[in-house]
């Protein structure tokens, strides 16, 4: 289906980004410095009540991207634009896991000297990340580092 | 056992319930007496990257009463990893050519797991960082069973750093399969971390705190010490840890104290020779639960 987003001519929306999260994901795509990005923040929202959104010019996420991005914004829709046009549009959902794109915080974890590996599941209506390695359970505030 | 066989241990919960009744029924038989050459003619690597006397010299005390023989170093110093920036994951490779098996030891959380990716032959996890060492579990539930004649039901105190202790974690973590009563003694600084007690909640293990060991003592079948690791907490622990001679003499007569060793000042040597002294045959247990284990990998 086509249709028109905002301002964007050429770039990607996402859209119904759990509430607090769009930082994360300017933070991972490290967007800070480079392409022109509008963040909306606590926006009223039909389905959560309340979301974030992240709109980014002339950009795309390549499929790794995407899939940490998911992460961080499961249930978001992810929407590529072309000339005002939707030309793709995804709803995101959690991955059951992630290889060597999570830095795993434990500077113990023998993942820091191979690959890293995360499982991720839902344990009483939150996402936990689980390291292959390590064992170690953490919650998505407690990533900070990431490989992309 | 087809979990072990050809395949090795790296974490407990890779086992059922019923492997692990299985393996200390073995252990129990080497206990007894049986005597096999399983590895008559096999090379094991003994890779310790760190040191840890105890279970080195268990395992290969294991390893040659099986009748193999064993290759490798006792800590990492020696080695191309440390003098000459080998990769971790090369020395893998590296010690996949040269022998039929590895027990190994490593400082980083999930470098067992890790070998038993890269590496065909059977891995032994003798010990990743703070996160597994399945054989010190396995003897430590050997050690319950033989002294009280079970482990379902067993009314077991942990003393000691129930925070940080990776035994101790480990124990609490089996002691959902067996459905022990828990006496849960630790100073407040050291007590178990929620996300622990959530999971015993949910398998319906009952457990209790207490501050000093003096409150349960005439409760317990099996007590199982631990070294506070002082490096751990700062300043002075307000408490009365340890055991003495004086708190023994309301003991049930089939307590029996466990430790993992190496001991300090938490169990006096005048225990020694009492018979609740149960931690030394508890290290010697080490050698049979190993026997069994490498038997059921390499042999069956």
């Amino acid at each position: 289906m086509e249709k028109k987003i905002g301002a964007i001519a050429n770039g990607v929306n996402i859209d119904h980004i759990p509430q607090g999260n769009a930082w994360y994901i300017i933070k991972l795509l490290k967007l800070q410095r480079k392409y022109p990005v509008g963040i909306g923040l606590n926006l009223p929202s039909k389905r959560l009540g309340v979301k974030d959104l992240v709109k980014i010019e002339n950009y795309r996420l390549t499929e790794e991207q995407l899939k940490l991005v998911s992460v961080f914004a499961a249930g978001a829709t992810y929407s590529e634009i072309e000339n005002y046009q939707v030309v793709r549009k995804l709803q995101l959902t959690i991955p059951e896991s992630v290889e060597d794109l999570i830095i795993c915080p434990n500077h113990r974890c023998i993942s820091h000297q191979h690959r890293s590996r995360f499982a991720f599941k839902i344990v009483r209506d939150k996402i936990v990340v689980n390291c292959h390695y390590c064992e170690h359970n953490y919650e998505l505030e407690n990533l900070q580092e990431f490989k992309i | 056992m087809q979990v072990l066989k050809n395949n090795g241990l790296i974490a407990l919960q890779d086992l059922t319930k019923q492997d692990i009744l299985d393996l200390l029924s073995h252990a129990k038989q080497f206990k007894d007496g049986l005597r096999k050459d399983t590895l008559n003619g096999r090379v094991i690597a003994s890779c310790f990257f760190e040191a840890s006397t105890r279970t080195r010299l268990s395992f290969e005390s294991a390893v040659a009463r099986l009748g193999g023989k064993t290759i490798g170093f006792a800590d990492s110093g020696a080695t191309s990893q440390a003098n000459k920036g080998e990769s971790f994951v090369d020395t893998l490779r590296m010690l996949n050519c040269y022998a039929d098996g590895l027990i190994m030891r490593h400082p980083n959380d999930g470098a067992a797991r890790l070998a038993s990716e890269i590496m065909t032959i059977p891995v032994v996890n003798a010990g990743d960082g703070a996160n597994q060492h399945p054989t010190q579990t396995l003897l430590d539930l050997f050690s319950i069973q033989d002294s009280q004649g079970q482990l379902d039901g067993v009314n077991l105190g942990l003393m000691g750093d129930l925070k940080y202790s990776r035994t101790i974690h480990s124990l609490i973590s089996a002691s959902k399969l067996f459905n022990m009563r828990l006496f849960l003694i630790a100073p407040p600084e050291l007590r178990i971390e929620s996300e622990n007690l959530h999971e015993l909640r949910r398998h319906g293990i009952s457990y209790s705190f207490h501050s000093d060991a003096s409150e349960v003592i005439d409760k317990l079948d099996c007590l199982y010490l631990t070294r506070l690791q002082k490096e751990r907490f700062n300043g002075e622990l307000d408490c009365n840890y340890g055991i003495n001679l004086e708190l023994l003499s309301r003991a049930k007569p089939n307590l029996r104290i466990l430790h993992p060793l190496p001991r300090l000042d938490e169990l006096p040597a005048a225990i020694d020779d009492t018979p609740y002294a149960y931690y030394f045959q508890q290290a010697q247990n080490g050698v049979y639960v190993r026997q069994a284990l490498l038997d059921i990998i390499f042999g069956g």
